[in-house]
């Protein structure tokens, strides 16, 4: 095989293999957690974790910060100011019950679960 | 298995450890590890093209020394680099100190124009429109599938990156020596004399960037360093990576005392033990770091020994092949179907760079993208 058959076959193949990874993407749910099973173990993995709000605290500059719980501990999830906006503000009170998908990061040695869009955060209750 | 992997292990069992060990023997355990995996880590990367993704960038200049019987050299190289770097540190370390809480706000701000800027300097440097089309192409293929991997949950987050760079910089290079038949020739133990003092200061200056800026990490910080040597200039090169990881150890440490940041494994660990670092904590971890350095490099020299011993008797196409085998099966078996679907494409986006003249180091853009994205807010 000569060199440019070699190019235009990995090309190929790399393509075909960001189609498949992108098609998986759009259909991959994150995995469903308590919040007592976050780890620093997990830091980078997108979860979903269900609880009732604790707190809010908005932000001047648009940012709202929760935090829940849901018996087996409780987490922070700020919702930085694009997010906050398209979150259903029905969600944005004490006591009641969310749903999240984010991005578990770490803060100042704290766990938090980070959603990168609004519709991440779901009202349950 | 990565330093990182041994940490969270290590963290886990830490009440158990803490009860058996103490805190203090258990926080020089994880430092060690940390300084000492710096140096032995280029043993694989260069005699099997096995890298992990802070040595990813030294596997090809490695190589090459492998190919012209000088394996071992290329690894003392590295251990050069390691030793000096940790001199520069301990030298650096009282400018630092006042330097870093003014500056690191300012930086962090500008991190993706700084990424930007490495990125454009790199493709700048190939040679002419289609190498620098290549080039381009490699880099948004490597970012579009960091993006994946980063962003959506198909691989377990700890080992995200593994197929991937085992993809772009392992797979790909085996494959491509096995196309070409290529086998190392008898190797010697001898080694040309130098100090490479170019290679000791770049390697410093990369392990500061890497060890203390947000966004960069060794790898990245090795891309920055790697464009300041041109292929002539393969051992100070060699020289200064090898100083890199090992002056990030220990500048993370010093992150980690300074502004609270945590920019290792290792410093992750050790804050989860200490809280916050205080002036005490940092002088013994800096002590072990020292210490820990002076021993691994007499250590790595002494493995790199037996193994260039051996890798003359063995057949090169064989262990290659084995060597094949052994990373499909880790990677499946760490990361599964979607992980074997990683490393598929991303060996046949190092397969296009090595065959369509460019640098394979352009599959960086597998972390530099999805930084650059994360640093916008997009």
């Amino acid at each position: 095989m000569r060199d440019r058959e070699v190019v235009s076959l990995s090309l190929a193949i790399a393509t075909a293999g960001l189609l498949m990874l992108f098609f998986a993407a759009s259909i991959a749910q994150p995995r469903e957690v308590s919040i007592g099973e976050l780890t620093s173990a997990q830091l980078g993995a997108t979860v979903k974790v269900a609880g009732e709000v604790m707190k809010v605290k908005n932000h001047e500059a648009g940012h709202v910060f929760l935090r829940i719980h849901d018996g087996t501990g409780e987490v922070a999830v700020p919702l930085f100011k694009r997010v906050a906006e398209d979150v259903d503000k029905s969600c944005l009170r004490e006591g009641a019950l969310i749903e999240v998908i984010g991005r578990v990061e770490e803060y100042r040695g704290e766990l938090e679960v980070v959603p990168r869009e609004g519709d991440e955060v779901r009202c349950l209750r | 298995m990565h330093v990182n992997n041994v940490v969270v292990i290590l963290v886990s069992a830490s009440p158990f450890l803490l009860e058996s060990f103490g805190l203090w023997s258990l926080l020089a355990f994880i430092v060690a590890l940390s300084v000492v995996h710096s140096f032995v880590n280029y043993v694989p990367a260069i005699l099997l093209g096995a890298p992990q993704e802070d040595n990813v960038l030294a596997t090809l200049p490695g190589h090459r020394l492998l190919n012209q019987g000088r394996g071992y050299e290329a690894i003392r190289l590295t251990v050069l680099g390691g030793l000096g770097s940790t001199l520069f540190s301990f030298m650096a370390l009282p400018f630092l100190y006042f330097a870093l809480p003014q500056v690191y706000p300012m930086v962090r701000q500008h991190i993706p124009l700084l990424l930007t800027g490495v990125l454009a300097y790199m493709l700048w440097l190939e040679q002419g429109p289609r190498r620098r089309f290549y080039a381009m192409l490699v880099v948004l293929y490597s970012g579009a599938l960091g993006y994946i991997i980063l962003n959506y949950p198909l691989l377990p987050p700890q080992y995200a990156l593994f197929p991937a760079l085992t993809g772009f910089f392992g797979i790909s290079t085996i494959l491509t020596s096995l196309r070409l038949r290529s086998t190392p020739p008898a190797q010697s133990l001898a080694h040309e004399r130098g100090y490479y003092p170019r290679g000791v200061l770049a390697g410093g200056v990369g392990g500061v960037l890497a060890g203390l800026l947000p966004g960069i990490g060794s790898a990245q910080s090795a891309l920055l360093v790697q464009s300041f040597f041109r292929r002539s200039n393969e051992r100070e090169f060699l020289v200064a990576h090898g100083g890199v990881n090992t002056a990030a150890a220990i500048f993370a440490l010093l992150a980690l005392y300074l502004i609270g940041n945590p920019r290792s494994g290792a410093s992750v660990a050790a804050a989860m033990l200490i809280g916050e670092a205080e002036l005490a904590d940092f002088t013994f971890m800096l002590a072990v770091a020292m210490l820990a350095s002076s021993f691994a490099a007499l250590a790595t020299l002494l493995i790199a020994r037996a193994a260039i011993k051996r890798i003359g008797r063995i057949n090169y196409t064989r262990l290659s092949l084995a060597v094949l085998a052994f990373l499909g099966l880790s990677i499946f078996l760490f990361t599964g179907i979607y992980g074997m679907l990683v490393a598929i494409t991303s060996a046949a986006i190092g397969i296009l760079a090595a065959f369509s003249g460019v640098r394979r180091s352009h599959c960086m853009g597998v972390l530099i993208l999805p930084t650059i994205i994360y640093f916008l807010g997009v």
